[in-house]
């Protein structure tokens, strides 16, 4: 593993010189910090509605290793199941300095696996995207139930915006249908590249998507040319719906799961393009480790808390988290008119957190 | 047949129209008062409503079909001329109702149509004259006041509150006080009162240096707290404090709308919507608009706009603020509610406008300290 720790000092150094005083201090500052913790790694796991991600980075924030899984609708299997991947590909005695949970289940990953820092997907995708390059300008994050869009500017998030009430347009639907054409979600992409002719199909609605797919696939039209029109129809909606009225420019990052597809990766370069939002292709970046971009992010996030807090000790559970015996419990409490669905997180008969009530009353 | 009053669940407001009924001295067993509303209550309501209904529709029947059950056959329901689909909440409930074979009594409350509203209300007095309704309408929008007031307070102290908890024991213990004061003196003594007692009750932080968030968009869901899926609380818990920004005052403020000197809250906002709309576009759509520029010209970090699905007037505001954004640099969150509960990526959405706003204000703010907060420098009435 320590072959990854080689820190690109001299690169640093150069650009020291050209800072005021106050800001060299202050990286001097920094890079001590980093100095005392270059022997840590930091773990980020990320739970989404279709995959878990899990990554370690060390304290440079160099990538060392990371497990890609799908969720499946059980989180929390799906962690330990990561978890044990993840302890056999770097071993049982591996230290872990600090614990960051993000992604839609990133309340109950922070009990499971003792999170030192729990924060929303957004952030933690954006930290992620800037470390790996700091000049993007938009980050454009496509994910299994959500996509989002992050406009950067000098360095700093300064708006965002998520797709709003439906699923229209993300993974899932992909999935989804590459599952009823028994394509492979992998092969999509590929198939998507092999058509010249994209066969128009309604993009604003899954359900209208999905009866103009079936119309044109009884008319006779190749699977190809259906795909092709499919993901140019999800970019289409992507940059008219999330995209509306966002100041689109490149560098562009695009990330999360459907960025591995390469259909879509064509389809969004083309039309961005054709919108004249950017000049060339290499304008969009897709990152290294691009689906467990949220992962790095959540890693990033705990070692900053780590670093800052040095006396603080890590709650990381441990590499026997695949041991440990989770459950959980949803009942109706009928204490109140408000009926709320209290959902208790057990660990080895103990009752480790509830929520879901509006009074607090079952909060352990 | 004896009347036995009823009226939709609206948030705080119930506790308004409670006192309505209260103060014309309806005797107790012949009003019913909605039970809090819960998924059950969405539940029976969008069972029988057009599915294209916006869901505050959809509540508000099942708020009283619940109520019809317990015993009620008059049903007071407000609405409007031309406002928005609301003006229609009341004639289409009817029509659900009777088809579902209950015999209920509909009356509009409409303050576009005052006569109307007085003889309504009369009719189901305590055999009152209209001097004597009108006396206890008077107490109506004077509690208004009051309840706006608590509002700001509530979700001003308990986003820096110490003590979690204790803003809601104060305010619970205010509500009680204000609704059993009946005389329009006192209570406007009391009003004065209010802030005061915040202040002396609730222990805040005074180091904390919170956001400041305001929230607009349609005045049902922006009140009922089924529906935002508790956005205050959510707000406040995250060390933010806001302001509810949507106040039924545009409509119970009777005093402002006859003093000549006193500008409505309501034409302040349609006046800075101006160079964006010239005209009304229903509902509170214009008014959105507006609140959002004058809240950034106080110093404010940012706006929640929330609407239910499908709301016309909201959504015309919608495609309009982006480039208020763009020239006031006012960060705007749209938030689309509807019958799902799926508060995950609600709760995802506000975490990650608050990061955005926080590292923003860090990057304006470029070193300079926040002075000591406190109630007044917070309220900009």
């Amino acid at each position: 593993m320590t072959e990854n720790c080689e820190c690109p000092n001299e690169e640093r150094k150069t650009s020291i010189e050209t800072l005021s005083k106050e800001e060299m201090l202050e990286s001097i500052h920094e890079e001590i910090a980093l100095e005392v913790s270059l022997d840590k790694y930091y773990l980020g796991v990320d739970v989404g509605s279709i995959s878990t991600n899990l990554a370690i980075i060390d304290g440079q924030k160099n990538f060392v290793e990371s497990v890609y899984i799908r969720t499946e609708g059980r989180p929390i299997q799906s962690i330990q199941y990561g978890i044990t991947l993840l302890k056999e590909k770097v071993g049982e005695n591996f230290q872990i300095s600090g614990v960051g949970a993000t992604g839609s289940a990133r309340q109950l990953t922070g009990l499971v696996v003792g999170a030192d820092i729990v924060r929303n997907e957004i952030t933690a995708h954006s930290l992620a995207s800037l470390n790996e390059n700091p000049e993007i300008q938009t980050i454009i994050e496509i994910g299994g139930q959500d996509s989002k869009i992050i406009i950067i500017r000098n360095g700093l998030p300064v708006d965002f915006a998520m797709n709003t009430v439906c699923a229209a347009g993300t993974g899932s639907f992909l999935d989804q249908q590459a599952n009823r054409l028994e394509i492979p979600i992998e092969e999509f992409g590929d198939l998507a590249l092999k058509s010249d002719n994209a066969v128009a199909i309604a993009g604003r609605c899954t359900v209208f998507a999905e009866s103009d797919m079936i119309h044109k696939q009884q008319l006779g039209h190749s699977v190809e040319d259906i795909v092709r029109g499919l993901s140019e129809a999800l970019v289409r909606n992507y940059l008219n719906n999330v995209g509306k009225g966002k100041e689109i420019t490149g560098p562009i990052m695009f990330q999360g799961g459907v960025a591995a597809n390469v259909g879509i990766r064509d389809a969004l370069r083309r039309s961005l393009i054709k919108q004249n939002k950017i000049k060339h292709e290499d304008d969009i970046i897709i990152p290294e480790h691009y689906d467990v971009m949220g992962a790095i992010g959540a890693a990033m996030l705990a070692m900053n808390k780590i670093v800052k807090n040095p006396e603080r000790e890590t709650k990381f559970v441990g590499w026997q988290i695949p041991d440990i015996n989770y459950q959980t419990k949803g009942f109706e409490c009928k204490g109140c008119p408000n009926i709320c669905e209290i959902i208790e997180v057990i660990m080895e008969d103990k009752v480790i957190a509830r929520w879901g009530s509006k009074c607090g009353k079952w909060d352990v | 047949m004896e009347s036995i009053v009823t009226y939709p669940h609206f948030g705080p407001i119930t506790l308004l129209l409670k006192a309505i009924f209260l103060e014309l001295e309806v005797p107790e067993e012949r009003i019913v008062n909605p039970s809090t509303p819960n998924k059950r209550t969405l539940e029976i309501g969008s069972e029988h409503s057009p599915e294209w209904m916006c869901t505050p529709f959809k509540l508000s029947l099942g708020s009283q079909i619940e109520s019809i059950e317990r015993g009620a056959n008059h049903v007071f329901q407000m609405g409007g001329i031309g406002t928005c689909r609301a003006s229609c909440y009341g004639p289409l409930q009817r029509l659900i109702t009777e088809d579902l074979g209950y015999e209920v009594k509909y009356t509009n409350i409409d303050y576009h149509l005052p006569f109307e509203m007085v003889r309504d209300l009369k009719s189901v007095s305590n055999n009152f004259n209209t001097w004597q309704t009108l006396k206890a309408l008077r107490k109506i929008w004077v509690k208004n006041y009051s309840l706006d007031l608590i509002e700001h307070l509530i979700t001003f102290y308990r986003g820096v509150e110490i003590e979690k908890g204790q803003t809601d024991r104060v305010a619970k213990e205010i509500y009680d006080k204000l609704f059993s004061t009946h005389k329009v003196k006192e209570v406007k003594k009391y009003h004065k009162q209010i802030p005061e007692i915040f202040k002396e009750e609730v222990q805040i932080d005074e180091e904390a240096d919170p956001l400041k968030i305001g929230i607009v968009g349609e005045i049902y869901v922006v009140h009922e707290p089924l529906l935002h899926l508790d956005l205050y609380r959510r707000l406040n818990n995250l060390g933010v404090i806001c302001r509810n920004t949507v106040s039924l005052k545009k409509f119970t403020d009777l005093p402002a709308k006859l003093n000549p000197f006193v500008k409505e809250h309501y034409k302040i906002y349609r006046e800075k919507a101006r160079p964006y709309i010239q005209q009304y576009c229903g509902g509170d759509g214009t008014e959105t608009i507006g609140v959002t520029i004058l809240l950034r010209e106080f110093g404010w970090d940012g706006m929640v706009h929330i609407w239910p699905f499908s709301c016309m007037p909201e959504l015309t505001a919608q495609t309009i603020i982006p480039s208020v954004t763009d020239d006031y640099g006012m960060p705007v969150l749209p938030l689309i509610v509807d019958e799902q509960t799926g508060e995950a990526g609600f709760q995802t959405r506000l975490e990650a406008f608050i990061d955005m706003l926080k590292i923003k204000r860090e990057n304006e703010r470029n070193g300079k300290t926040q002075e000591k907060i406190s109630w007044e420098t917070f309220n900009y009435d």
